[in-house]
């Protein structure tokens, strides 16, 4: 029998208006975001709302101990203000950091989780990224490229960091519940560790509707 | 012998592609499909452009041999070439064996006849990066349907080996579309199963999570490949929104700092 731990491991997804809000909070405008279709699609925006109170339901349904939960969000760096990040996001609209501050009123602890240096990395290559857009087509292209590529290296250095955190900050009793983007590939260094409950399927997000209210 | 080299798509759509692909249709097997499903992801985005730059590397280069030769030498080194292939092989290995290949042949003869037209431009566009990536999202898919039909047909074995045998089974063995050990009728497809013809019959025999899990995988291989179409727009505001957040991340841990 196997007696590691739990660990709820939730995939996020934003919705284009949270997408809006967090752009216009840096000043940007998105790319073609008036011509897009995609920003006003009301089915879309109400699929993905929909995925977040799926969310909401199935943790209700899984009856968690709320003061042993120990939450660990995506981007979210060991710093100190770890919660007044979270209630930063949530004002912008983040239904992913409106549920972690409910489930904090509850009594779930909130846990620094990336390493900073590297988000400050990850920012770095996103800027050099965001600042070929402009240029051309052709040199956006190969940025994107070096982007993905570089990218890849530092989401592995990110996962081996955030799983080491996991492991080593969890205590005996203590369920993590982790929301992670689908970037990430935390499984084969949480497995060895835990049972990993997905809570919902991780993986395509094509009938968002099905997948959570099924 | 089977011919295990299949022409693509693109082959048949622009036969004036010279260094065509030959692609190895068959070679998947080992039974790795998520960690060949992760890989993928991670690995197309830099194989396409790797093959074509080794093609366009090739075909800068012909271009200018061919301009300094006269025309009978150029001919003559033509004939010469005639039946001669390079072959190039992409090789993705799991502890030394061979998981997923893309062999590629190319014809000097071919290729020096096309730099001798010398049409401006190069025929190794984005529609051919997006072949490429589509042969290698079928190899996984190819798989994936492999495995599924495998742990259906243990399925079926086992319900087979009993002493009753379900009736829908019964009619499945009557119908031809299994037979006794269990195996799928031939061209059977998971397509065919999950939603096909035989959706109705095989729903009642074919546990519901073996149903769901076939589903979730199709729906994977869609995303995966639609994935690769994403348009530049939405991966712009991706960026933006996640630059957005970790803006705000971090102008706070600059403010504790």
């Amino acid at each position: 029998m196997n007696d590691a731990p739990y660990l709820i491991y939730v995939p996020i997804l934003h919705t284009q208006g949270e997408a809006r809000e967090i752009i216009a909070s840096i000043g940007g405008r998105g790319a073609e975001a008036e011509k897009s279709p995609a920003f006003s699609v009301v089915e879309q925006e109400k699929a993905i709302r929909d995925m977040w109170d799926g969310i909401h339901a199935k943790i209700r349904e899984v009856n968690l101990t709320y003061t042993s939960v120990r939450i660990f969000q995506d981007a979210l760096p060991v710093c100190g203000r770890e919660e007044r990040i979270t209630a930063k996001l949530a004002e912008k609209g983040s239904r992913n950091h409106q549920l972690i501050l409910e489930l904090m009123k509850k009594g779930a602890r909130l846990e620094g989780t990336e390493n900073p240096d590297l988000l400050v990395k990850e920012y770095n290559y996103m800027t050099q990224l965001l600042e070929k857009v402009s240029v051309s087509h052709q040199s956006y292209k190969d940025a994107l490229q070096e982007y993905r590529d570089k990218n890849m290296k530092l989401m592995e250095q990110r996962d081996a960091f955030i799983a080491a955190r996991i492991k080593n900050t969890i205590k005996e009793q203590e369920t993590p519940l982790v929301f992670m983007s689908l970037c990430h590939q935390l499984e084969k260094l949480l497995k060895p560790h835990f049972i990993i409950d997905y809570l919902i399927y991780r993986l395509p997000f094509k009938t968002v509707r099905d997948i959570y209210n099924a | 012998m089977k011919n295990i080299y299949k022409k693509t798509p693109l082959m048949r759509a622009v036969p004036g592609l010279f260094s065509p692909l030959h692609i190895m249709a068959d070679i998947l097997e080992g039974g790795k499909a998520p960690a060949l499903y992760k890989f993928t992801t991670a690995f197309l985005p830099s194989l396409g452009p790797g093959i074509l730059n080794i093609l366009l590397d090739m075909e800068k280069h012909s271009r200018k041999v061919i301009a300094f030769m006269k025309p009978e030498e150029r001919e003559s080194l033509i004939k010469e070439l005639e039946g001669i292939t390079v072959e190039m092989r992409y090789v993705v290995k799991d502890k030394g064996q061979a998981m997923l290949e893309l062999p590629i042949s190319i014809s000097p003869a071919e290729v020096l006849k096309n730099a001798a037209l010398n049409k401006a431009g190069s025929r190794y566009n984005n529609e051919m990066q997006e072949e490429i990536n589509k042969i290698f999202v079928s190899f996984i898919e190819k798989e994936i349907q492999r495995r599924m039909k495998a742990a259906i047909e243990n399925f079926f074995k086992t319900l087979l080996a009993r002493p009753r045998i379900p009736a829908m089974l019964k009619e499945l063995l009557s119908r031809g579309w299994i037979d006794k050990e269990g195996r799928l009728a031939e061209g059977t497809t998971i397509q065919d199963l999950i939603s096909g013809k035989y959706a109705r019959v095989f729903k009642d025999v074919v546990p519901q999570e073996l149903i769901n899990e076939a589903l979730i995988i199709k729906e994977t291989m869609k995303a995966c490949y639609e994935g690769e179409d994403e348009d530049d727009g939405s991966v712009v505001n991706e960026t933006l929104r996640e630059k957005g957040i970790l803006e705000i991340t971090l102008g706070e841990v600059a403010q504790a700092g």
